[in-house]
């Protein structure tokens, strides 16, 4: 341990924290961001100033996946592991960020610059593979690009100024421009664009307004930039790059000075000339809504969480009022209050919860228990403090919409969260956020600061003499966090672990008093049915499931991106309507819904409904929202695999099948995929996943299996096939060899490619791959002009 | 009042118990690994099950709440076969043997890890009575033994495996009377209880002698009846090199001490018969012992019993890794000067201490669970804490149901346990890596108590 190590920030942090087992996460997060892990002597002198015990702080800090407890390199890389990142080569990039920075052992390289780890999920599915480093996230990494984007963040980013805010013209501004902030957009490159749009407009000296607006949930476009000049028909432009900015900015506006114009275009004309590589107009991005793509887009969607998106700054308090914003509070408390309406209509707590039942409203989170009936046990609760919950803790490794939720739409979480707190009784709320999720902390935090200073939290909510206080608790990275007792644990500062329901949280919950968790998407609907009423709800979806769904489309698509959907569409509908169907002219093989506790259905099942009992059905489960595609290329048994271990992985090791049962079939899984699989494995799988389903403690194990009986239902050929050694979606490495046909034109793009010298060859003549040496990293294939790599 | 049924019986509880408390209530047995009655449920084991006979679904009774008209099943094939299973998970994670390779040996089954830790220790008087308790006549079967236990000393793995024979054939002696070198110690003498019933045994051979040995101590009156004059049998064929008389006499006469009756110098029941010997009005039992007498003691024992002969559960893990071993060399402490001493520290103390008592063992036998059911891809690697103190810690046989943390939470040890890392990588340590006697400074006889399994044990337990 480091000797220098200077631990007075300790007493000052757990003075500003508190000293009490609850402060426990929010102190080692602070110590963690002090020194960037945690120090033994930290945690030792915490101990000592602190109720808290060594005991406690030893297993906290060992719990949760964002806690280090060694020293890291100067960066942290972040190897995005979700669902779509996976499916598009994550563990490529993994291994190429690994071998460019010579890392053989752990996690960081010998200078101590960067440390490597692979993360859960980013958020940013539609930019998969996705790597973030510190704070700056790159999407669409590919191996060989590995290299650049780590010279790229150490040349540029690292060092990047913070950029003074914009100060607003005098004049009266002429349009606007908007630009997409959401993480997607920023991971995108959005941010190099709001700073070229910011110098291009100084420049020109525009009166040119540049709003940042939530998730237009374009996602698989960005970074969008759409231009809006009253009177005229806004112009969006997809995937703009900052270079593109002043010929936009040009197009729409004109400088306010002529002498400047001039001096701009003859700006403009030297860098074209000046620049290396010529580059098209940005046309090519120019999207019009009216395009049909874009209209299938957005146009088979139905927003009600995520209303207004793409136009609602997420930090505009004033906006948000202007557009709806808080008016369900209105009918609500206004109603009451108004004593010289003529028919008055009492809206209490009573008529809350009762809306609610009619609307039909189900939890969001995944379960699916009905918010009302919920609320109702809340309600009805004994006890003097009762707690409200916002889960955010969003763990499925192929889903963003809490993220995205949170991000773009903080305060109509908040106003939901305002209504539900009225409804049961509560005064306490807790939002509870990955960390993993800085921006939507931010943004939400920002959004209860605004509304305190507005009255619409505090000791007198509206003017109705309820009062709400909120906080946010930064999860410390656990998906079993994402279920209500282990979320509540760690709320109270222990171990992230679950315990046995009942007594069910609504009853006893944080600190043994009734607790409503609900998340964050269920939260953002409030608002919408208080103000048009249960029945507009009730009109969309299906008979047991009502309204709309929201969900990260991403995968082997066209289109992904966010997008809310009447429940009850077919999967088929969103993957090719909405989706734009399978990117690259592949086929259609599956998709993957609710992630780690969902299922694979296959295409053949691509008319089965989005509905909680539908997907339940057909073993699959509506989950959080998480919809990866999958094309012939993804093997379902490496598939099946993937899960598991992301499940084994988060397992909280409490109970005994979840414990040892998922690492058991993690053994079969793993053994299937590198051929070593034996006759009787596929049934000693379906064995041990009914074991850890029918036994486990809480509804992380219980599900656990659902992607491996999935595929194994639908997909028993494929484990069959790897029994005997064979993988039919040519994936699992050990189980194919990578071959060049006659196809081949000689041009050594392969061979300079491999980073093992496994191809070699003379120009112009047929290359050879050596099996032994290669390390199917797939990089021949996929830098091969003219498709000559085969894999068998 | 709450009113449920279990196996179809009603029970009546308090509000707010459990189901397994209900059990408990009407003598229905459910095991449990993680429960105890002091302490708030962990849920952790599963091994509690019953099934929900409305809703098929399995409940980990010990923290179901008993709810007006639950209807719950405890002993269905279902249940059995969950419960089983559960087993067959923990033990496929679970590295450690049950008995040491020795012992596993030992034909009369000689507890040697305890026996070679009084040695060490310097308790010879200890270890004499573990020599003669398990082996009737340790002392004899010092010269004679073949010492099949050496070949499976983990100790050879290393450098040579210890000189088992010679020890116990040592510290025998030391309790002979007639050797010189301990001139003046009495006879021991033995206090066991009655059964009530008498068994007569023919032969006055080894195998005679130990079963007679072993029946006394399980409470039965013996009387051996040998043709021959002298008592020994073919021992008595033994050229003086190889036993000396002296040794042999000795033996016997502790035996008697111990009150089993020689009957010598008879008609050879080989030629007679046995009810020309044998007074069935007073016998119970006549008994021939040819090769394993202490087996055949414990067979007879079982017959008056009624038991039926149970195959104990062992867990077995095999050669140790070489890392593993030089971790239990270090827990060899560097001994005195004597040389019996110094040779029994060799020991690695790769047994279990709580052969008996240890709750993994008994449920595996009860359920037929095996280990072999689940197997693991890689065993875990094999651990032996605080050797030197008066606590052992194997973690290989934790199955981190967290009572130790508990008890050590609520009794407000400065340091106690707690679980470090998770999912299948949790472990139980103590915190900041501080050493084990740290750890349990107030609760550590509560913890070795509680813990359900061998993970947590006294170094000197002496279980047989």
């Amino acid at each position: 341990m480091n000797e220098e190590t200077d631990i007075s920030m300790v007493d000052q942090i757990v003075e500003e924290l508190g000293r009490g087992q609850e402060s426990l996460i929010p102190i080692l997060q602070a110590v963690q961001k002090q020194y960037k892990f945690l120090p033994e002597e930290a945690l030792r002198r915490v101990c000592e100033i602190s109720d808290i015990t060594p005991a406690a702080i030893e297993g906290v800090s060992t719990f949760f996946s964002q806690f280090r407890r060694m020293p890291i390199g100067k960066h942290m890389i972040s190897v995005c592991d979700g669902t779509a990142c996976h499916v598009k080569g994550a563990e490529a990039v993994y291994k190429a960020v690994m071998h460019d920075l010579k890392i053989e052992e752990g996690d960081t390289d010998a200078e101590g610059v960067f440390t490597v780890q692979k993360v859960a999920c980013l958020g940013c599915c539609t930019l998969a593979p996705a790597v973030q480093i510190d704070g700056v996230t790159y999407g669409h990494v590919r191996t060989d690009t590995v290299n650049h984007m780590i010279a790229d963040y150490l040349e540029n980013e690292a060092n990047r100024p913070v950029r003074a805010e914009r100060g607003g013209p005098d004049a009266e501004p002429v349009g606007e421009v908007r630009i997409g902030l959401g993480s997607c957009c920023v991971a995108g490159g959005s941010a190099k664009i709001r700073d070229a749009l910011e110098d291009t407009l100084d420049k020109l000296d525009c009166a040119v307004d540049i709003k940042p607006v939530g998730c237009v949930g374009m996602c698989h476009r960005t970074p969008l930039v759409e231009v809006i000049i009253p009177g005229n028909e806004p112009k969006l432009y997809a995937k703009v790059e900052p270079e593109d900015i002043p010929e936009i900015i040009s197009r729409h506006f004109t400088p306010d000075k002529p002498f400047i114009k001039v001096r701009a275009a003859a700006n403009r004309m030297l860098e074209r000339m000046y620049a290396t590589e010529v580059r098209d107009a940005p046309e090519r991005h120019a999207l019009d809504v009216r395009e049909k793509p874009v209209t299938d887009f957005l146009g088979r969607e139905k927003h009600l969480a995520t209303e207004l998106c793409g136009i609602l700054n997420p930090s505009d308090m004033e906006e948000y009022r202007r557009l709806n914003g808080f008016q369900s509070l209105e009918k609500i408390f206004a109603g009451n209050s108004q004593s010289e309406a003529e028919t008055p209509i009492v809206r209490d707590s009573d008529w809350i919860i009762d809306e609610i039942k009619q609307s039909g409203l189900r939890g969001r989170g995944g379960g699916g228990f009905p918010t009302g009936i919920k609320w109702g046990i809340v309600k009805n609760a004994p006890g003097e403090k009762k707690y409200l919950i916002l889960n955010g803790d969003e763990g499925d490794p192929g889903a963003f919409m809490d993220r995205m939720i949170m991000e773009s739409y903080p305060l109509r979480v908040i106003e939901g969260m305002i209504i539900a707190s009225y409804a049961v009784g509560a005064h306490e709320g807790i939002l509870y956020i990955r960390a993993e999720y800085p921006l939507a902390v931010k943004r939400v935090r920002q959004a209860i600061a605004d509304c305190e200073a507005a009255g619409l939290l505090g000791d007198d909510v509206f003017g109705s003499g309820h009062s709400l206080r909120l906080r946010i608790m930064e999860g410390a990275g656990a998906f079993v966090c994402g279920e209500e007792s282990a979320l509540i644990a760690s709320l109270e500062g222990r171990r992230g672990m679950p315990a046995f329901r009942p007594p069910f949280p609504a009853i006893k919950g944080l600190h043994g008093c009734p607790t409503l968790v609900n998340n964050a998407e269920t939260y953002s609907l409030l608002p919408w049915i208080i103000r048009n009423g249960a029945e507009k709800f009730a009109e969309l979806g299906t008979e047991k499931s009502k309204g709309t769904k929201v969900f990260s489309l991403a995968g082997k698509i066209e289109r992904g991106g966010l997008i809310e959907v009447p429940m009850g569409i077919t999967i088929r509908e969103v993957v090719e309507e909405i989706g734009g169907g399978i990117a690259n002219g592949r086929k259609f093989k599956a998709v993957q819904i609710g992630g780690p506790s969902g299922g694979c259905i296959p295409a053949s099942l691509a008319d089965t409904t989005v509905d909680f009992e539908a997907l339940t059905a057909v073993g699959a489960m509506m989950g959080s929202g998480g919809f990866v595609v999958l094309d012939d290329s993804d093997c379902m048994v490496e598939m099946a695999k993937y899960f598991l271990s992301f499940t084994q992985g988060e397992s909280c090791g409490k109970c005994t099948p979840c414990r040892v049962g998922t690492k058991r079939m993690l053994e079969i899984l793993t053994r299937l995929c590198e051929g070593g699989g034996k006759p009787g494995d596929i049934e000693k799988l379906e064995h041990l996943a009914k074991v850890v389903k029918s036994q486990s403690l809480c509804g992380l194990g219980k599900t656990a299996p659902n992607p491996v009986l999935t595929t194994i239902k639908y997909f028993r050929e494929e484990f069959e096939a790897h029994i005997e050694g064979r993988c039919p979606a040519g994936k699992c490495e050990k189980l194919i060899t990578y071959s060049i046909n006659d196809d081949c034109i000689g041009c050594s793009k392969c061979a300079q490619e491999c980073p093992v010298d496994a191809i070699s060859g003379d120009p112009y003549s047929v290359y050879e791959i050596d099996p032994e040496q290669c390390i199917r990293c797939d990089g021949c294939r996929q830098i091969c002009p003219v498709d000559a790599v085969e894999v068998k | 009042m709450v009113k449920l049924k279990i196996n179809g019986m009603e029970v009546s509880v308090d509000p707010g118990a459990t189901v397994l408390e209900a059990a408990q209530q009407i003598g229905v047995e459910i095991p449990t690994l993680c429960w105890r009655k002091d302490l708030p449920p962990a849920t952790s084991c599963m091994l509690c099950v019953v099934k929900n006979v409305k809703t098929g679904q399995l409940l980990p009774s010990c923290s179901a709440p008993a709810v007006d008209g639950l209807e719950v099943e405890t002993d269905c094939e279902e249940v059995l076969e969950a419960r089983r299973d559960i087993l067959n998970l923990l033990l496929s994670e679970h590295v450690g043997d049950c008995e040491a390779p020795c012992r596993r040996i030992c034909p009369a089954s000689l507890d040697i890890p305890s026996m070679l830790r009084k040695i060490g220790d310097g308790d010879t008087e200890a270890a004499a009575w573990i020599a003669k308790r398990d082996l009737a006549i340790p002392a004899i079967l010092g010269y004679v033994c073949p010492a099949p236990c050496e070949k499976g000393c983990r100790r050879a793995q290393i450098d040579s495996s210890i000189t088992i024979r010679e020890l116990h054939r040592d510290v025998g002696r030391a309790r002979c009377p007639s050797e010189p070198r301990t001139a003046g110690t009495a006879v021991p003498t033995f206090e066991f209880p009655m059964s009530g019933k008498r068994v007569a045994v023919i032969g006055s051979g080894p195998a005679g002698l130990s079963s007679a040995w072993k029946l006394r101590q399980l409470g039965h009156a013996c009387t051996i009846f040998d043709g021959a004059a002298e008592a020994g049998g073919a021992l008595l064929e033994l050229p003086e090199e190889k036993l000396p008389r002296a040794v042999l006499v000795a033996e016997i006469e502790s035996l008697k001490a111990a009150g089993i009756e020689f009957v010598l110098g008879t008609a050879s029941p080989e030629t007679t018969g046995f009810d020309a010997v044998v007074e069935p009005e007073e016998h119970k039992l006549a008994v021939k012992a040819v090769a394993n007498g202490k087996a055949a003691a414990e067979k007879i024992d079982g017959e008056f019993q009624s038991l039926e002969p149970a195959q104990r559960f062992d867990s077995k893990i095999g050669k140790l890794r070489e890392s593993e071993a030089q971790q239990f060399l270090a827990n060899c402490p560097q001994a005195a000067t004597d040389e019996m001493q110094k040779e029994a520290a060799r020991c690695l103390h790769c047994d279990c201490r709580k052969p008996v008592s240890c709750k993994l063992r008994k449920y595996a036998e009860q359920y037929g669970a095996k280990q072999s059911f689940y197997e693991a891809v890689e065993r875990k690697h094999i651990e032996l804490i605080g050797h030197a103190g008066e606590v052992v810690f194997e973690p290989g046989k934790c199955i981190k149901c967290g009572l130790c943390v508990q008890i050590t939470k609520r009794a407000g040890e400065e340091l106690g346990l707690t679980f470090v890392g998770r999912g299948f990588n949790t472990k139980v340590k103590v915190p900041f890596n501080e050493s084990l006697e740290d750890g349990l400074k107030k609760v550590a006889r509560e913890c070795v108590e509680a813990c359900p399994t061998g993970a947590l044990a006294f170094r000197d337990a002496d279980e047989k």
